[in-house]
């Protein structure tokens, strides 16, 4: 293999394929980046085998062929390489050199053909959705993601598409999150899918403002095409839990308050909470909510009051701050409403007003006061 | 002490209390009490009841902290399960202490511990009010054969009398040891009910290989039944008279001479799990004639070199007078 290229160019693919890469992994293959030559085409290519990402950039190419490069050795050579062209060759074994500028180096690469292969798909189904949505969609959602191994359904988003609506749901058990759009359009595809939650990042990376984005679903994958990049992942292949009778329908005791107020309280409140729990209390009584928290190993305790707007029994429910201020970081819009029944179940929290054709849901389980 | 297998049939027909803590070195007993007592509170529950395990080697003392106050979202109630209680990190026990003090009825909280039963942790857990201790010690040989027979029972499956011998035999050491031979034979015998001296053969490959410091333990105990089989196990595996009347003879004089000598002054000094064993051996032989137990020895060894005589006639009846 042999070919010559703009050190900036290549140096901007791998950084795109190298957030891939596994920092750790028990196959070394697999902390390699792979370099495909053909003609004047060359493929770079990452995967943690449940994510694989192909890059793909023109260049002088002089002799066909593959080799897996170490993915560490191979950034910092090129980010350090004067600017200018750079010459890689490599023979069969995988044994490289890099000639850039005066400097030659020699990289211990592997062959090509070592390193795994795309994953073999058929019928995929196109659903095309604006970036803007699919960005909003995406990151509203990620945060209830879960990172319990052993939950594997809920350690992605379950996108829910139907023709004419789009629906994402996250959670962990203690949170969720659900958005809906109902100015979406799609003939070709209805049916849900748990897409991992490093996939839906990578392509946050990616996404522009504007334009369409699409996405494409198989049976066991989802790929999306940008530019020159196209990245694969693995579904997970779990049963979302019923997320829909977990959400309150009858909650009945509402609440609206200012949310700057409500965070800044809340994050005043928090210092002085148990650092294991995190656990703050909500005292509810008409137009006044105080927040408080106990720390008795550290002897510590702190209360503050937030006007609100409310006219229901008095109630005191405890939550995990660090959990509210997540979802309150949520909420865009000046005054949040939260939606309660009673002290154990669970709290809707909603923005005061929703975005024309949206439906944006949030929910947060209480934790048991003892303190 | 109660017997556990008896404590878990209680559990099944009565109440639950919040949180129970199991100490003891058996898998198969600790598996079992977990499987009743989830049972068991499943059983009383509406709706789906999560569990969760946590390990004291793994480093997530928080999220088990935590999962003790959270409430679920898909389900009201819960199992968690903490092995390895006293490797719980330090920041993390008042917090538990302190949730032992009102503990949730909507989570049955179980904490095992196999070593470790002398940390501060383990104490305070024990003594609180609201923990319900169970022992999962592995049970004395002789229970063996009935626990044996109620899971083969509990498999739809029979034994004979002589192949429940010779597992009990094999498996002495741990129930979860018997118990993972038997699923290796239940695996072995596929569509037959009925396990037979053969496939315990077959699978456990007969007797378990002792060494001479497992009958040295037994003499130690003053275990009759155990240094008896033992024996026979190394007779039949070449070992003969003399090596065990040398064994035998170095034993107690090292449990003689050990007491006898001031250990603190003089060079004898044992390693510390011998001087740990020659202690208990004397402690069991204290009331013994020392004299009398060497004399014995010597006859017997007298007869190995000159008389023709099984090593099984000379053995039991020295073993016996040793013991007894």
């Amino acid at each position: 293999m042999q070919f010559s290229v703009d050190k900036n160019n290549l140096l901007s693919h791998i950084q795109k394929v190298s957030k891939v890469s596994p920092t750790r992994s028990t196959m070394p293959i697999l902390n390699s980046i792979l370099f495909d030559i053909k003609e004047n085409q060359l493929t770079l290519r990452s995967s943690d085998i449940e994510i694989t990402m192909n890059a793909t950039l023109n260049v002088n190419g002089k002799e066909d062929g593959a080799v897996a490069l170490p993915t560490r050795i191979i950034y910092d050579i090129i980010n350090e390489a004067e600017e200018g062209e750079l010459i890689l060759s490599s023979d069969t074994e995988g044994a490289c050199t890099l000639k850039s500028g005066k400097g030659v180096f020699e990289i211990m690469g592997r062959p090509g053909d070592e390193f795994p292969s795309l994953p073999k798909i058929s019928n995929f189904n196109d659903v095309e959705i604006e970036n803007s949505t699919l960005r909003r969609m995406i990151q509203k959602t990620i945060i209830a993601v879960s990172k319990d191994e052993l939950k594997p359904a809920l350690m992605g988003v379950l996108f829910q598409i139907k023709r004419h609506e789009i629906r994402t749901v996250a959670t962990d058990g203690h949170r969720l999150v659900c958005l809906i759009r109902q100015d979406f359009q799609n003939e070709a595809y209805e049916g849900e899918v748990i897409i991992p939650v490093k996939f839906l990042n990578l392509l946050l990376g990616y996404l522009d403002s504007e334009g369409t984005t699409l996405l494409s679903i198989s049976e066991n994958h989802v790929k999306v095409e940008l530019d020159s990049t196209v990245i694969y992942s693995r579904i997970i292949d779990e049963h979302f839990p019923d997320y829909e009778s977990v959400i309150p329908k009858d909650n009945d005791k509402i609440i609206s308050m200012d949310l700057n107020s409500l965070l800044s309280t809340i994050r005043r409140v928090v210092i002085f909470s148990n650092k294991t729990t995190h656990q703050i209390s909500l005292s509810l009584s008409k137009n006044i909510t105080k927040i408080s928290t106990v720390n008795q190993e550290s002897r510590t305790s702190a209360d503050e009051e937030v006007d609100i707007n409310y006219s229901g029994d008095d109630m005191v429910v405890g939550y995990n701050a660090e959990y509210l201020k997540e979802i309150l970081r949520n909420v865009d819009t000046n005054n949040v409403i939260l939606k309660l029944k009673s002290s154990i179940s669970a709290c809707l929290i909603l923005p005061e007003e929703q975005k024309e054709n949206e439906d944006f849901t949030m929910l947060l389980m209480p934790i048991r006061l003892n303190e | 002490m109660a017997f556990i297998l008896d404590e878990l049939e209680k559990i099944e027909k009565g109440s639950l209390a919040p949180v129970y803590l199991l100490y003891g070195d058996d898998l198969y007993l600790e598996e079992e009490a977990i499987n009743t007592l989830s049972a068991a509170f499943v059983r009383g529950s509406e709706g789906t009841v999560e569990k969760q395990t946590f390990y004291g080697t793994e480093k997530n003392d928080d999220t088990f902290i935590q999962s003790l106050v959270n409430i679920g979202m898909f389900s009201s109630r819960q199992i968690v399960i903490y092995k390895e209680l006293p490797k719980l990190s330090s920041t993390y026990r008042k917090p538990l202490l302190k949730y032992l003090d009102r503990p949730e009825p909507s989570t049955l909280l179980i904490l095992t511990s196999g070593e470790g039963q002398k940390s501060a942790l383990f104490s305070s857990v024990k003594k609180h009010l609201s923990v319900k201790t169970l022992s999962i010690w592995s049970p004395p040989e002789n229970q063996f054969p009935a626990l044996i027979q109620r899971k083969i029972k509990k498999n739809g499956l029979s034994i004979t009398p002589d192949a429940l011998e010779a597992l009990v035999l094999s498996t002495n050491d741990s129930l979860s040891h018997a118990f993972a031979e038997l699923e290796k034979i239940s695996v072995f015998i596929a569509d037959k009910k009925e396990i037979g001296i053969d496939a315990v053969r077959t699978v456990i490959g007969g007797e378990k290989s002792f060494q001479m410091t497992d009958f040295l333990t037994a003499v130690e105990k003053r275990n009759l039944h155990d240094a008896i089989h033992i024996c026979l196990t190394l007779i039949e595996t070449g070992v003969d008279t003399p090596y065990f009347i040398s064994s035998l003879y170095s034993f107690f004089a090292n449990v003689w001479a050990f007491k006898q000598i001031n250990t603190k002054t003089l060079s004898y000094y044992p390693a510390e799990l011998r001087r740990q064993q020659y202690e208990r051996a004397y402690n069991n032989y204290r009331e013994h004639d020392f004299k009398a137990l060497f004399t014995l020895m010597l006859e017997a060894d007298l007869k190995a070199k000159t008389m023709s005589i099984k090593n099984e006639n000379l053995m039991i009846p020295l073993i016996y007078q040793l013991l007894k």
